[in-house]
């Protein structure tokens, strides 16, 4: 009986320590705002589509060799209202069905007078199965008045999914 | 009919268990098919081995008891290393579904699935005979390993050369040694062992809300160094008791031996991850000749830009490579920002645009000379044309 009752005591300390260690892990880690690399998941760019321009020339989008990341490179836009439209392509590579949970867009900084938007995607429940492929487009529009000289666009682009 | 013939009949049918991914009919069926008919097929699967295995309980569980230890002691190993690499590495949120419902289904996908890949691995390795086991073992791993990779993957696998070599070393070699790892401690300790190595980590993946943040070369150097030193050290034990192992042989492996190899790995992860605040270079053209020369090896230390001198030999980011050349002026832009105007030694002019500081990726602390011309002759044969891109030396505007 004596051992059992150390045992069980162990037991509960086991589970305080545990509970107290994570707690005070999970209040000083830093988590980065996007998902863990995990073998089930696996959302790509497969191809970039033709771009149409009005008022642009020379638009540009790569996929890098991850497969994770597409920078669009927009060299010049004429005028207010120039744009140019890049389609992609996606797809779930993975064994796991996912969900668009965000964008993340980085490098872009031109005081709100560019405006990137999309179409085909967006966060919602819409289920990308394994095997399938979805295209949607990026659209990079001069809207508003610039407040500095206009300096060439890129921008970079990575879409975390997670479980659908 | 002959147990041999058996499991090849049993062989086939996990083969053509992956049918409807190979077909793209699984397409047809969206989630359901991941969610409900493929924890089905395997279900099916298992009763199938039942029957056909039913009058056949054969067991090597001579060991059972001391290779279960190792496989509980391994698998908690792995779990240190694991999170050990998320402080260094950082955290990022699980993808998985954390939700009571999601862990009930992803446990639903799961665990049939594992369950029964490992009860028919036992069954299969432990009724081929003592004659040859050898391959037998090797057949049912390669079995194993076909229904491990993911057929959405395919046309990405083979597309060139290079995604080809990544295949091999990232996904099929760890999933070799993961499956001969899997039929060995299956051979000798029984199905339930194999399922605790192969189930306990995924499980675990599927609880915690978040996860460390390697990326896929780091995981698939540690699942595959994992169970390969486990099985190293669990071999020994087995023929230490057995007695069959030499005197000088107790020498060669011991719990020293077992410590330095898991010390080394922690080493070549941490190396790998960029943990050390150096990496190594491979150069590919003879621009900064003859202080560094095509084929050397230069080791790259981060410097704050700052602190960057004239003189000083710096590499900096290009579009999809690196040049290594010598900063010959410093300046800053009109916003103040800092710029390096750089030439290669063996170049007759400066570089044909300065270079920005967020290009710059460090300076060049060493040089080895000739160690890098392996990778060089290697990426030829995979036809990389890294040459091709370090030769142009062109600027960019950004």
């Amino acid at each position: 009986m004596k051992k059992q009752n150390v045992f069980v005591l162990l037991g509960v300390l086991l589970v305080l320590v545990l509970s107290v260690g994570y707690a005070v892990f999970r209040t000083n880690v830093i988590v980065k705002g996007k998902s863990a690399t995990v073998k089930d998941f696996d959302v790509i760019f497969e191809k970039v589509g033709k771009i149409t321009e009005e008022g642009s020339t020379d638009a540009s989008a790569v996929i890098d060799e991850t497969k994770k990341l597409v920078t669009i490179n927009v060299p010049k836009l004429m005028k207010k209202g120039s744009y140019a439209i890049i389609p992609i392509t996606i797809k779930n590579t993975g064994n796991v069905p996912a969900k668009l949970e965000s964008i993340i867009e980085t490098g872009l900084n031109q005081g709100g007078a560019i405006n990137v938007s999309y179409s085909g995607i967006g966060v919602t429940d819409a289920v990308l199965n394994p095997g399938e492929e979805s295209n949607f487009s990026v659209k990079v529009t001069w809207e508003n008045d610039l407040k500095e000289d206009y300096e060439e666009i890129e921008f970079s682009l990575k879409l975390n999914y997670v479980q659908g | 009919m002959k147990k041999q013939i058996k499991i090849i009949i049993l062989i086939m049918i996990i083969l053509l268990s992956s049918i409807f991914e190979i077909t793209k009919v699984s397409l047809v069926f969206g989630s359901s098919y991941t969610y409900v008919i493929k924890p089905l097929l395997w279900i099916f699967i298992g009763v199938i081995t039942f029957f056909f295995f039913k009058n056949y309980v054969i067991e090597n569980n001579k060991y059972k008891k001391e290779v279960k230890f190792y496989v509980i002691a391994t698998t908690l190993i792995y779990f240190l290393i694991y999170f050990f690499l998320g402080y260094v590495k950082g955290f990022a949120y699980n993808p998985y579904d954390n939700t009571f419902k999601g862990i009930l289904l992803n446990l639903w996908t799961f665990l049939p699935i594992v369950m029964v890949k490992e009860y028919t691995r036992f069954y299969m390795i432990n009724n081929c005979g003592k004659k040859k086991v050898l391959l037998w073992a090797f057949l049912i791993s390669i079995i194993f390993v076909l229904t491990d990779l993911n057929v959405y993957k395919f046309d990405t696998y083979f597309a060139t050369r290079l995604t080809t070599l990544e295949f091999i070393l990232q996904t099929l070699a760890p999933s070799l040694i993961i499956n001969l790892y899997l039929t060995y401690i299956s051979y000798f300790a029984g199905y339930k062992v194999s399922i605790i190595y192969a189930s306990v980590f995924q499980l675990v993946l599927y609880i915690l809300p978040i996860l460390p943040d390697i990326n896929w070369a780091t995981q698939s150097i540690l699942n595959a160094s994992i169970p390969f030193f486990s099985y190293i050290y669990i071999n020994y034990m087995i023929n230490k008791m057995d007695k069959t192992l030499k005197k000088k042989d107790t020498k060669v492996v011991g719990v020293k031996g077992l410590l330095a190899m898991i010390v080394v790995v922690i080493l070549m992860l941490c190396f790998g991850l960029g943990m050390f605040p150096i990496e190594p270079l491979v150069i590919a053209s003879n621009s900064m000749y003859p202080k560094i020369k095509k084929g050397d090896i230069v080791i790259i230390q981060d410097k704050d830009v700052n602190k960057i001198k004239k003189g000083e030999v710096i590499r900096y980011k290009m579009d999809g490579y690196y040049v290594v050349h010598r900063v010959v002026m410093i300046r800053r832009d009109s916003k103040g920002n800092l710029e390096f105007i750089t030439k290669g030694d063996n170049n007759e002019t400066i570089d044909l645009f300065a270079v920005k500081e967020k290009q710059v990726a460090g300076v060049v602390k060493y040089d080895i000379p000739y160690a890098g011309y392996p990778t060089l002759l290697l990426n030829k044969l995979l036809k990389t044309n890294v040459e091709d891109k370090v030769i142009v030396d062109k600027g960019r505007v950004n």
